[in-house]
């Protein structure tokens, strides 16, 4: 198992001032009864980092996004989101999930979707200040899709939705975004229209961390890739993770022995 | 006769204005819960919750009390036992609605023929409602179950609106999705029971799914979506009531027509918006 350590300090100073990583995990482990999904998976992501998660169908990535908003509880070891443990840091973390939890028949505009994320309380007479409703046109226009806000959500594209979700997180004052699936059931323009709405957000301070299918195109355009099977295999550039080796380790010897295509 | 006798001959008749303010409350809360039952694919669930609150109506009526006492609690005990089932062994929900449905109205129906000789209310005054003989104590119940619902609703309306729509994103934003649902369930019971006084436990789908399904056809959003809703089940009710009026027709029926009317309409109309 490598992992790349993610800070290299050379001075004391350096050390004193360091800013805190996004995402900090430390030997977690999550077990759902008597199956270990994940064992002692360590990794760090500082901030702006864009990060996917990639591995096959019940390596737990899905099960590792949830373990950082807080809804799955760790058996033994420990994650904090710039310093605090999820639970605490739930305003941080903007979550966007797979396509298939949502119920597209329900009658919401993009503009509604956007607002839940400032929202979120159960009262009906929160109101809805100047302030939110500049949150929700500011993070409409820098996902690109402010001329759709009126639109309901279930006339948009695969692509589109995702950024109305991705908007619904920097309404939320999120840092750090999680994308389960993120490019399921996407074209491949709108995955590339994603991709870089999402790493200019990177470049804004944004942490990204998203778990993906397509280790042949879009994974290669990540940072760092976490590849997970339970255990994290690898974890650094993907030029210098998809190795034969770690490919064999997560989805068995036919992949390798397919050659240069890592599409799963 | 003239227009506006024809309007208000009705209407000099107590039993008539009685039944028309439960008309008017039902045709509020239905929609209410109703755009939520037709949007999560509940419909099934309201139509087995009538006929589940069978075996409380049985019991209440045999022990002599409001059938009201027995009918909110089998209905709370059937939600509850479908969501207990589907968490539990995890079949689908409509399986475990189907196997509550069938058990319960069976066992209603045990009750009543074991114990029930006595009771005078028909089977078909529980299947087809009794809205022209509903009373000023009936009108209070509706009145105030209605307004609680209101309440409720209004209070966790957007907790409602984020579960319903995304319920994994809900739990992340920290809202208690299990909760919410069990209280959509709650809501769901409590107006079912009220309608079911209305318009009978057949006929209680008609109120809950046709006004509410014709809505999310008319309306965007989910709050215009339950102001259609409200509007349609009106109208429904109010051409129900005087055709069982003027031309001598049960109530309940006349209501769930025009409720199914209503939907044809505008499924008929918005299909030819959307081709122009």
């Amino acid at each position: 198992m490598s992992q790349t350590p993610t800070y290299i300090h050379d001075s004391e100073l350096e050390k004193q001032t360091a800013p805190l990583p996004a995402v900090d995990a430390n030997c977690m482990c999550v077990t759902y009864g008597e199956d270990t999904v994940l064992r002692d998976v360590t990794f760090s992501v500082p901030s702006g980092a864009f990060v996917g998660i990639v591995g096959p169908n019940g390596a737990g990535k899905s099960t590792l996004l949830k373990t950082l908003v807080g809804i799955v509880d760790l058996s033994s070891g420990s994650v904090n989101i710039y310093g605090d443990t999820p639970s605490r840091s739930r305003r941080m973390v903007g979550y966007v999930p797979q396509s298939d939890d949502v119920n597209w028949q329900f009658p919401v505009t993009v503009w509604d979707v956007v607002m839940m994320g400032r929202t979120p309380g159960l009262g009906a007479f929160r109101y809805e200040s100047a302030v939110d409703k500049n949150a929700v046109n500011d993070a409409l226009h820098r996902v690109g899709l402010l001329h759709r806000k009126d639109d309901m959500i279930r006339s948009l594209s695969g692509g589109q939705r995702q950024r109305v979700f991705v908007a619904r997180a920097l309404a939320q004052d999120a840092r750090v975004l999680l994308l389960d699936e993120a490019f399921s059931g996407v074209d491949v323009g709108s995955q590339y229209e994603l991709m870089a709405v999402l790493r200019r957000l990177c470049e804004e301070g944004q942490t990204v961390l998203l778990t993906t299918h397509d280790l042949a195109n879009m994974a290669r355009q990540l940072d760092t890739v976490l590849c997970l099977n339970c255990h994290l295999c690898a974890c650094g550039p993907p030029d210098e993770v998809f190795t034969p080796e770690v490919l064999e380790e997560l989805y068995g010897p036919y992949v390798v022995a397919a050659g240069s295509s890592y599409t799963i | 006769m003239d227009l506006i006798s024809y309007i208000v001959e009705p209407f000099q008749y107590g039993f008539l204005l009685r039944a028309l303010a439960v008309a008017v409350i039902t045709s509020i809360t239905c929609p209410l819960v109703g755009v939520f039952v037709v949007t999560r694919g509940y419909g099934f669930m309201g139509d087995a919750m009538a006929h589940a609150i069978l075996p409380g109506m049985a019991a209440a009526l045999i022990a002599g009390l409001s059938p009201w006492i027995g009918m909110l609690p089998s209905a709370l005990v059937f939600a509850f036992l479908v969501g207990f089932i589907v968490r539990k062994t995890g079949i689908q929900a409509d399986a475990a609605i189907g196997i509550m449905f069938a058990t319960l109205f069976a066992l209603g129906i045990l009750v009543m023929s074991l114990w029930g000789a006595q009771v005078t209310v028909s089977l078909e005054d529980i299947l087809l409602g009794q809205l022209l003989a509903v009373t000023q104590s009936d009108i209070l119940v509706t009145l105030g179950v209605a307004s609680l619902t209101l309440l409720v609703f209004i209070g966790y309306f957007k907790g409602l609106m984020f579960v319903s729509f995304d319920p994994v994103g809900a739990e992340v934003a920290g809202i208690r999705v299990e909760r919410v649902d069990y209280l959509l369930l709650a809501l769901i019971s409590v107006v079912v029971v009220v309608t079911i006084q209305a318009v009978g436990v057949v006929l209680v789908l008609a109120m809950l799914i046709a006004p509410a399904a014709a809505a999310t056809l008319a309306a965007q959003r989910v709050v215009p979506t339950i102001g259609f809703g409200i509007l349609f089940a009106l109208i429904a009710s109010i051409v129900g009531i005087y055709a069982s009026y003027y031309w001598n027709l049960p109530s309940g029926a006349s209501i769930a027509m025009a409720s199914g009317l209503i939907f044809a309409i505008v499924a008929l109309v918005r299909r030819r918006i959307s081709r122009a």
